[in-house]
Parts: structure tokens; C-alpha cells; sequence
């Protein structure tokens, strides 16, 4: 059960990783490009932790995990603080 | 401290939240009101991970974090699809 | 077929007005600039609910586009771009929105209404330079 429920939530990190790539291609605006890196590696993050042993949790595995939050973050400081003129959308 | 990441995770989930529901608020725009509740969803799936591991260690909460985080990516997908862009 | 606005008044609206509803209380700041608005007085006058009202003041503010300040519990705004490099794009803007509403609300409009955009907007958290 457990693991069809890591398995559902993989996939559903997977493919708002999808949506945030295509809403980069529609805006060329970086902070999708970020947001879709950091969906795609929480994804990734789902997949190592539901793949090994659940009573040997290891702290390491959640690090790819907070990877993937600090490029959000890095996402919200590069949205305000590069200094350069807003991109015009298409 | 132990457990730090888990913390900085959701207080990662819940900036983001709360910015897009601020933006919510200002715009109208509905999918930001589901991103922003996807992230306050992750922001205390985290939290409870937090708990599971470090504070009650012997109290199992897999399930409750499970649910969680399927319930977040839920609406995010949900948002996404059906209050995304148009064109 | 209209003419486009012309290029300085599309970046500042992009920059700075999210929605028509703020364009109206720039308008209607404007018209009296030594006049001071309750924030509920405003949203009677522009016809928009209170508490989307306040949010658009403040977020106004925020880019400097506004005076403001806080009696009470009420928040009191008057026209006053906070910064040389506003003063002329705003009055700018406001001159051509007399000229052509038309125009303008349909660029804010198809702009507030792009999703994505506000998704990103979402995220700024300082003002924009003009």
C-alpha cells in the first residue's frame, strides 16, 4: 500500500514538474525553469525514499529534499533581486 | 540539530504558501490559490515528518504524511489543469 | 485597428498595475492629488469589494505609487508616487488613460487575466523600476 501511495506521489511530483517546463517554454520566465528543476528532484527524492528500507531512514535522503525547496528559493531571490527589467510575456 | 532539514523544508513550503495566497488575494487568479494551498499541504506534510522522526519517534505517522502529500500534489495538478493557462 | 500604446506606458503598466481595479485608484488619486481616500471610500468610488480594495492599496504602495498612512485603524492614501523616477511615467499613464481607456483597460485586462503571470508576480516581493 505504501508503496503504491510513494509511487502515486512520484508521479504526481513528476508531472507538475511537466506543467512548470511547459509553463517555461510558454514564458521563458526562469522561474519556472526552477520551480520544474525542483519538482523533478522532489520527485526523485520520493523515489530513492520509497525504494529503501523504511526503518533505516537516513537523513541524507531528505537533503535532496531541501535541494529541491532552495531552488524555489533561489527561484524567489532571482525573481527580485537580479536588477534586470521584467521579461514581456509573448 | 537533528531533524534541521525537515524544518527548513517547510518553512521553504510555507513562504512559498503564503506568497501565492497573498497573490491569490490580490488577483483573483485561481491557480495560484490551489499552488499556494499545495505548498501549505507540503509545508505541514514536512512539519509532520519532522515529528515522525525526531519528536515521537516511536509513533508511526507514515500514513498521515502519505495522505498528505498525495493530498498536495493532488490539488496542485488539479490546479494546474484546471485553472491553468488557456492558449 | 488601434495603434499600440506606446512602449514606456506598456512597461510601467506591466511593472506596476496588476489589475483594473488598480488602475482606477490610480485614476481616481489622481484627479485630486491633495485629496485624501479611506481605503473604503476608495472601493465605493471605483466600485470594487473593501477588502480586495485594501490589498490593492497596499500592494500599491508597496511600489511606491501611492501616500499613505495609517489613522486608527483605517488606512488613508492620497496621490504622491514615492520617487522622482515615478512621478513623470504615472502622470504619464494617467494623461493617456484619459485619452484612451479603452486601450488601456484592454492590455491590463488581457495581462490580469494570464495566470502565469500572476503566478510569477506573486513572487516579487520589492517594487519594480519603471
Amino acid at each position: 500500500m505504501d508503496q503504491l501511495l510513494s509511487g502515486a506521489i512520484a508521479m504526481g511530483f513528476c508531472v507538475a514538474g511537466i506543467f512548470f517546463l511547459r509553463f517555461w517554454r510558454d514564458t521563458r520566465d526562469r522561474l519556472f525553469a526552477l520551480f520544474a528543476l525542483a519538482f523533478f528532484l522532489m520527485a526523485a527524492n520520493r523515489v530513492v525514499v520509497g525504494v529503501s528500507d523504511r526503518l533505516a531512514v537516513q537523513e541524507e535522503q531528505y537533503w535532496v529534499r531541501f535541494v529541491a525547496f532552495a531552488l524555489i528559493l533561489v527561484a524567489i531571490l532571482d525573481k527580485n533581486w537580479t536588477g534586470r527589467p521584467p521579461r514581456e510575456h509573448g | 540539530m537533528e531533524g534541521t532539514v525537515y524544518l527548513l523544508c517547510a518553512a521553504t513550503a510555507l513562504a512559498c504558501g503564503v506568497l501565492l495566497l497573498r497573490g491569490y488575494r490580490r488577483s483573483r487568479t485561481r491557480l495560484l490559490l490551489w499552488c499556494g494551498l499545495c505548498f501549505l499541504i507540503l509545508s505541514t506534510e514536512n512539519v509532520l515528518l519532522f515529528v515522525d522522526l525526531v519528536v515521537v519517534p516511536d509513533l508511526d505517522l507514515l500514513t498521515p504524511r502519505r495522505a498528505l502529500a498525495l493530498l498536495g500534489v493532488s490539488v496542485l495538478l488539479f490546479g494546474m489543469v484546471w485553472d491553468g493557462p488557456r492558449r | 485597428m488601434a495603434e499600440p500604446l506606446p512602449e514606456d506606458v506598456v512597461r510601467f503598466l506591466d511593472s506596476n498595475v496588476e489589475s483594473i481595479d488598480q488602475l482606477e485608484i490610480l485614476r481616481v488619486l489622481g484627479e485630486d492629488p491633495s485629496r485624501e481616500w479611506a481605503a473604503a471610500a476608495i472601493a465605493r468610488e471605483i466600485q470594487a469589494p473593501a477588502a480586495a480594495t485594501s490589498a490593492h492599496l497596499a500592494a500599491l504602495r508597496a511600489r511606491g505609487l501611492l501616500a499613505a498612512e495609517t489613522r486608527g485603524s483605517d488606512l488613508v492614501c492620497r496621490h504622491g508616487p514615492t520617487g522622482a523616477d515615478l512621478v513623470d511615467p504615472l502622470l504619464r499613464v494617467l494623461q493617456l488613460y484619459r485619452e484612451r481607456p479603452v486601450s488601456m483597460i484592454k492590455h491590463v485586462y488581457a495581462r490580469a487575466g494570464d495566470p502565469l503571470r500572476a503566478f510569477a508576480d506573486a513572487f516579487r516581493l520589492r517594487k519594480e523600476g519603471g
